[in-house]
């Protein structure tokens, strides 16, 4: 068990910069979720941390102590890869016992002259005990004497989380692990993964690009957009107070609602001939003529029955989900606008015809032109959302 | 059940199967031809006291193989190609294996290395040889001359009893290196790198335990066709022979394939060689069985 910092750590390929000035401080028993798009290096961070990649500046201390400059099993970290890694020519026994195999002295490895040692049984026993409780733990002993290619994918997972787990790492690194699986499998694993993250109270920084995965399973999710930190929270914090326009936009299906405005005089905001709500403007300090962002999740917008909302738009498009609908309109040129409702209100919508869309202002996200949200807002969201739209 | 019907897929049915047949003929006559013809006349030629460019023969029965047995040319030529076979192939296979590993490692000139390693399976083994002659000539031979500045006592190597075989080896082992090395560097480039990375993890140290627990097991189907191939080559070693050393000094590098040749060619001991033939195929192939028999299961991790 351990905690896992990074301070300031860079990286780059040449010109190119992969890792740039990350600050993370994972505690202890924590489980923490790197995402971001392909290429965001969410991927080379958590190798970095497990030693398969140098980096170029920085530091990575574990429990407190820098290991910037250790090899990788000097770390005493575990890792699941996405293709799981399992040694092909070795049985499943073989394979979880193959860390503990390289823990023992040089002479116990050595083919002929380890069964010369009179201790060696013991080492032996010792080893094929340890794997035993693994592989009950995670419900592979009768699959033991198996190769790899004979198993399926649901057990090969189960082989390589064994794999990690049985020499008692200090922390477990999981790149995608979940990723080669198929869809109901997948969300029940992840349940077996949190609970096994529960029972073991050990360390776990886990990485997806899946968002659902992270805000399911973690503790605090790490949004990395290209190779910067965006932010770090908890869950439900990066969802409702999202400190970034790109955050904003990456975290939640569907995507958040995002619109073009303009402060003007006075501090009114003015987006699409509409002027937005006094008492929310007086929150914004910015000059006039300033180009700012207005954010909107589907849940927080509803057609408004009276005519008076916001915006106007046309449905173009209406996915049933069954619990929920997802409302598509056209508003104005290319703005597009995704209205979550129930679906008996979808319903009652017909296609092509236009409706008022009303904004829950309160829930409304407001960013400066760099994607900086505009600070004033944040106390009023974190007030919660009893406030109810009249 | 509707009578038309059945009739009309069976008639398809014979249609397809006749296609199928006629697609299929070019190809089997041509290995009929080609490849199950001549080895079955080999066999029928081996019971026979046929002479080249006589007109008759007779049955005799097993008596060549019977005289092979008696044969001690037969026997010092078997015993040749066994020890040639078993230094080439274990000589051409480890400097095979080395030399990828050293190129694998290097950052650059990759290309240069496997080109310069790869030359002499790419030169003709005809012109190479004689290259090799010079080499080793007993007066202005290259290897002497170095031996002699060196300080050592050189050699007439391909007229000395005891050197003419390691001589041809040693060609042998150079000519084949290069291909093994190259089949290696296809072996090592397939073994997934993210198994080097859980190795890491897992602590196996680099270096040998690295080579023992990961590289090799995984080099395993390719090794094991590195060594049927190199084996199938090295029992059909006979052009280097032929150009050298003919088989001498007093039958000390006489292999299979060049008795066969002589019997064949030179002696017209036609039905005698066949049944030579005969045995150096049962070899072959008995490499082959073992290979898919024994061997194979083992490498084979799915």
């Amino acid at each position: 068990m351990a905690s896992i910092e990074l301070i300031n750590l860079h990286k780059r390929y040449g010109e190119q910069s992969v890792l740039n000035g990350i600050n993370l401080k994972i505690q202890d028993g924590e489980f923490v979720s790197l995402v971001g798009e392909s290429g965001s290096g969410k991927s080379t961070l958590l190798r970095t941390i497990a030693g398969l990649e140098t980096h170029s500046s920085g530091e990575i201390l574990i429990d407190g102590e820098s290991a910037g400059h250790l090899l990788p099993r000097e770390r005493k970290l575990a890792m699941v890869f996405q293709s799981y890694a399992l040694y092909p020519h070795l049985s499943v026994f073989d394979n979880i016992a193959m860390p503990l195999r390289m823990q023992c002295k040089r002479l116990h490895r050595t083919p002929i002259i380890s069964s010369l040692l009179p201790s060696s049984r013991r080492v032996k026993a010792n080893i094929e005990e340890r794997v035993k409780i693994i592989a009950e733990s995670l419900h592979i002993l009768p699959i033991l004497h198996r190769r790899p290619g004979q198993l399926s994918g649901g057990q090969r997972q189960r082989v390589a989380l064994g794999r990690a787990m049985v020499r008692n790492p200090k922390a477990f690194l999981m790149d995608e692990p979940l990723s080669n699986l198929d869809a109901t499998l997948r969300v029940h694993m992840r349940r077996e993964l949190v609970q096994m993250h529960r029972e073991m109270g050990s360390t776990f920084v886990y990485v997806t690009h899946d968002q659902a995965e992270a805000m399911t399973m973690s503790d605090r999710v790490a949004v990395l957009i290209d190779g910067e930190l965006a932010q770090i929270d908890t869950p439900d914090t990066l969802y409702r107070v999202p400190s970034d326009l790109r955050v904003a936009k990456f975290i939640g299906t569907p995507k958040i609602n995002v619109f073009d405005a303009t402060v003007q005089k006075g501090g009114v905001i003015a987006f699409n001939k509409v002027k937005l709500d006094r008492e929310l403007v007086t929150r914004i300090d910015h000059t006039q003529g300033a180009k700012i962002s207005l954010a909107i999740r589907p849940e927080d917008a509803s057609i408004d029955a009276s005519g008076e909302g916001h915006l106007k738009g046309k449905v173009q498009h209406i996915e049933n989900l069954g619990s929920e609908a997802l409302v598509h309109l056209q508003c104005g040129q290319s703005q597009e606008l995704i209205v979550r409702c129930s679906p008996c209100l979808a319903h009652s919508l017909s296609s092509e015809a236009c409706y008022s869309v009303r904004f829950n202002e309160q829930q409304l996200h407001i960013f400066d032109n760099n994607g900086k949200r505009l600070a004033q807002q944040q106390n009023q969201v974190n007030e919660g959302r009893a406030y109810e739209f009249s | 059940m509707n009578f038309h019907r059945r009739i009309s897929i069976a008639r398809y049915r014979y249609g397809e199967q006749l296609w199928g047949i006629g697609l299929s003929a070019p190809a089997f006559i041509l290995m009929i031809l080609l490849m199950l013809g001549p080895i079955a006349l080999t066999m029928l030629l081996s019971l026979t006291d046929w002479q080249l460019g006589m007109g008759n023969f007779s049955w005799i029965g097993l008596k060549n193989y019977e005289s092979a047995v008696n044969d001690p040319i037969f026997w010092k030529s078997l015993f040749n190609t066994s020890v040639y076979v078993a230094v080439v192939m274990t000589g051409s296979i480890g400097l095979g294996l080395l030399l990828a590993l050293m190129i694998n490692q290097l950052s650059f000139g990759k290309g240069f290395y496997r080109t310069l390693f790869f030359l002499p399976v790419m030169a003709s083994l005809v012109a190479m040889t004689i290259v090799w002659e010079f080499l080793l000539h007993p007066e202005f031979g290259l290897i002497n001359q170095l031996l002699t500045a060196l300080g050592g006592t050189p050699n007439n190597w391909l007229r000395d009893e005891d050197w003419a075989l390691a001589a041809l080896c040693v060609i042998g082992i150079w000519h084949q290196a290069g291909f093994n090395m190259v089949l290696f560097i296809a072996g090592l480039t397939a073994i997934p790198k993210f198994l080097y990375e859980a190795a890491d993890i897992d602590g196996v140290p680099p270096g040998f335990s690295r080579f023992r627990h990961i590289t090799w097991p995984l080099l395993g189907p390719v090794t094991l066709f590195i060594v049927v191939m190199t084996a199938i080559k090295a029992f059909q070693v006979f052009d280097t022979v032929q150009i050298l050393t003919q088989g001498g000094p007093s039958y000390s590098s006489e292999v299979l394939l060049l008795t066969i040749y002589k019997e064949g060619f030179e002696y017209f001991r036609t039905g005698y060689a066949a049944a030579l033939t005969v045995v150096f195929l049962t070899l072959v192939i008995l490499v082959t069985v073992v290979k898919s028999l024994f061997l194979e299961k083992k490498v084979k991790y799915t």
